[in-house]
């Protein structure tokens, strides 16, 4: 076994402890920080699957806007001093024979696929060391209408946020300016 | 012994039910929005496993960006629902929170 196979084996395992960690945790604080690990794996692999481009996003973009967001979000609609920020639990039976079933019923649809390369694709030529390049090309010939509306569907989603989370100043202030 | 192939779908498999399972147990509002992020990055690691079937396009990981940018977005406005929630009633449990209006 190759250490390239051994670092592959090494990431799934980070993801699929730190996501089982995850279900067990009920220290949102401790959650959140879970999540950057299971991320973080997850990253990892999609660096052995040849997306590169892809795992570095996911690092700058996850790790350093969601989770950032997510602490954020636990801190301030938590009382840290004092109590620990726990949360309760319901429906842990139901739960849990929906996420078995369903993880089985999906475990045989996976073996019974045929994974194998796809007819007629082309391997990657061995000179292109990163896919930056042929993504940026992807971005502005054959995704370009995708890309402007999930910019403009961006921009108003943080437009909404930053709306929602203003601060309310009194309504007399604007007619004293008139 | 599992191809990488299937170990990508299993582990896939694995997050997106763990993620479901967290969404359903939890009674915290921001816990859910977690097991969400799960369900999503599962997603994205089918797209991105089964694009390694067609190495010469970039289709599936174009759409696991697409669900990035998603993600972000998804999460920006929820937590600011969540502050909102908590500014109203106090709290986040997602159980005690079942009216429209005061």
């Amino acid at each position: 076994m190759s250490a390239e196979t051994l670092i592959f084996y090494a990431f799934a395992l980070l993801t699929a402890g730190g996501a089982l960690a995850l279900a067990l945790s009920r220290n949102v604080i401790y959650a959140a920080w879970i999540l950057f690990v299971v991320l973080f794996g997850m990253a990892g692999m999609y660096v052995f699957a040849g997306a590169e481009f892809l795992a570095v996003s996911q690092v700058i973009i996850y790790v350093g806007g969601i989770l950032v967001i997510i602490l954020f979000g636990v801190m301030l609609t938590q009382k840290i001093r004092g109590n620990r920020p726990r949360t309760g639990l319901i429906n842990i039976l139901p739960g849990l024979m929906l996420a078995v079933g369903m993880f089985l019923a999906l475990l045989q649809l996976i073996f019974s696929l045929d994974l194998g390369p796809l007819p007629g694709s082309a391997p990657r030529a061995e000179s292109a060391l990163s896919d930056v390049s042929a993504i940026g090309q992807a971005t502005v010939t054959d995704f370009l209408l995708p890309f402007e509306a999930i910019s403009v569907l961006l921009l108003a989603a943080l437009m909404g946020a930053a709306y929602l989370t203003r601060k309310h100043y009194p309504a007399s202030k604007k007619e004293d300016r008139a | 012994m599992m191809s990488p192939a299937e170990i990508y779908l299993v582990l896939a498999a694995f997050l997106f039910c763990t993620g479901v399972f967290i969404v359903i147990t939890r009674r915290n509002a921001v816990m859910a929005l977690i097991g969400i992020e799960l369900i999503l990055n599962a997603s994205n690691l089918n797209f991105v496993a089964f694009s390694q079937r067609s190495p010469d396009q970039f289709s599936g990981q174009m759409a696991a960006l697409f669900i990035i940018v998603l993600a972000a977005a998804e999460v920006a406005v929820a937590l600011a629902i969540v502050l909102n929630v908590y500014k109203r009633f106090k709290t986040v449990d997602m159980d005690e929170i079942d009216t429209l209006k005061e």
